[in-house]
């Protein structure tokens, strides 16, 4: 972990116990630090803006009402991290529920540690590539990125994206972390083979 | 290393697999290209990472929180949480248990199975006791409202009574009289003490009030109907049935008069009747009596010829 890092870390516990003895100033002080993470993680999961904001809305408040049970055995980003993706998770499910008819794929999981299947669904609603600020790449990359299961987005995001080690994206995930090994590789696999054809 | 060994080792290590499979890179262009973009990939996806998030996000989040959040957070005020308000709702509970206490020990009671009359029911109040064992010949007059017989039906109906025979049951009689005699009509009640269904009052049989016959009614229907009782106590007045006799001891006129302006069981008060109907009455000791003569004038049902009467009570009538 890098010195400045290290102090971000140190000063982000600090406000997370102020925080949890009732400090909104240090809460918002956390909000602050984080909400950026947990918007582009939401955007590039849900691939819709109005959705990353409801979504982020909600991942702070579910922070804010678990706060006073947040034990510190991860990081505070880690653990916001965490409670991002399953939010994702939810809306991701209720989209699917909403718009069945949209559903294109119902393929079972990789069987990778029991892991039941997800449903893959094609996002009608504006996609990433709508939000690619430019270039040919980035809208390939958000079209390919749709595509995906959302569980090899999540990896791909928290580890390309985010910047997270395997060790923390185990514990962001809740699986262990030659889990997440396994699935980053299928994940990858899955980017590459989506980008074939589509970006030279 | 072959080309494919190579893919899986990018799929599994990322851009770092290059350093591992850097000799069969050397020798492949297509592996290189697949590096290439691979790692443009991830220079792509990193900068994501640094995209601005909008303006007004936070400000959002804050809202959200501070409008919900709050009402979430905070422990709800929970009504039975406040400390004092325990003895309170016990403070209420026995107040109210006691209520019901008093009020079953207040309330009018009849032993199970025990037949009330209405003069019984009248003598609960304030009025002087009618029933017939006690006073034989006593009688309670009842204001009835204005039709004449069908308010008695009526009410009747609204007491749970049982009718019994006045031999039976006792001496008591309820006599219902219309609330106001009309003038020139004084002779009604001595018509109507014959006759049962007279045109201004109607002679009651005895009734009874059988609380254990009575089907189970709301307690305020019950109370209301121990009003009426109360109000009907209050209304009756005690009258005697009297005799005027001639001077062979014969009777010549049977009326209801007021027991205090009747002689005393076994006495006997001088009536004379003159002409015009022209009464006076004295007493044993000569005393004249204008009420008790203003109470045969507008009683008696016919004034006999004029003369001398005696003035006694008369035995109950036989039905």
């Amino acid at each position: 972990m890098a010195p400045e890092e290290l102090g971000a870390s140190s000063a982000e516990a600090e406000e997370v116990a102020r925080a949890r003895g009732g400090d909104e100033a240090a809460f918002e002080a956390l909000v602050r630090r984080r909400e950026g993470d947990i918007y582009r993680l939401c955007l590039r999961m849900l691939g819709d803006r109005d959705d990353a904001m409801d979504a982020s809305q909600e991942t702070f408040l579910r922070v804010y009402r678990a706060l006073p049970h947040f034990r510190g055995e991860a990081s505070f980003r880690t653990w916001v991290l965490g409670i991002a993706i399953n939010v994702c998770r939810t809306r991701l499910v209720g989209r699917a529920r909403r718009q069945g008819q949209r559903r294109v794929s119902l393929q079972r999981g990789d069987g990778e540690g029991g892991e039941e299947g997800v449903v893959d669904i094609a996002d009608t609603a504006p996609g990433p590539e709508a939000h690619a600020s430019a270039g040919e790449l980035r809208a390939a990359l958000a079209r390919a990125l749709a595509q995906l299961q959302p569980e090899h987005r999540e990896v791909i995001l928290l580890h390309q994206m985010t910047g997270l080690e395997y060790q923390a994206m185990a514990a962001v995930l809740g699986v262990r972390v030659g889990t997440v090994k396994s699935r980053m590789a299928r994940a990858r696999a899955a980017l590459r083979a989506a980008l074939e054809g589509v970006w030279p | 290393m072959r080309c494919e060994e190579f893919r899986r080792l990018l799929d599994r290590e990322g851009a770092t697999a290059a350093e591992i499979g850097a000799e069969h890179l050397k020798a492949c262009p297509s592996c290189q290209g697949e590096l290439r973009r691979w790692r443009e990939v991830e220079q792509e996806l990193a900068a994501w990472g640094q995209e601005e998030a909008p303006p007004f996000l936070h400000e959002r989040i804050m809202a959200h929180i501070r409008s919900e959040g709050r009402r979430v957070v905070r422990p709800a005020v929970v009504w039975w949480r406040p400390v004092w308000l325990m003895p309170v709702l016990l403070l209420v509970l026995l107040a109210g248990l006691g209520g019901l206490g008093l009020w079953r020990v207040l309330r009018p009671a009849a032993p199970a199975g025990e037949s009330v009359t209405a003069a019984d029911a009248t003598a609960r109040g304030d009025a002087p006791a009618a029933r017939g064992d006690e006073t034989p010949g006593g009688r309670a007059v009842v204001p009835a409202p204005p039709p004449a017989s069908a308010p008695l039906v009526a009410q009747r109906q609204e007491l749970p009574v049982e009718r019994r025979s006045p031999k039976v049951a006792g001496q008591a009689k309820a006599v219902v009289v219309p609330p106001t005699r009309p003038p020139g009509e004084p002779g009604e009640m001595a018509a109507a003490a014959r006759e049962p269904q007279g045109p201004g009052g109607v002679v009651a049989d005895v009734v009874t009030l059988d609380r254990d016959r009575a089907p189970a009614r709301p307690l305020g229907e019950m109370a209301e109907e121990r009003k009426a009782a109360a109000s009907l106590a209050a209304a009756v007045r005690r009258e005697i049935r009297c005799q005027l006799l001639d001077d062979r001891s014969v009777p010549v006129t049977t009326l209801w008069l007021p027991e205090d302006a009747v002689p005393e069981a076994g006495r006997m008060w001088v009536v004379r009747v003159g002409e015009g109907g022209a009464v006076t009455v004295e007493d044993e000791s000569a005393t004249l009596l204008p009420q008790v003569a203003s109470a045969i004038r507008t009683r008696a049902p016919q004034l006999p010829p004029p003369g001398r009467y005696r003035l006694t009570q008369a035995p109950l009538p036989e039905y």
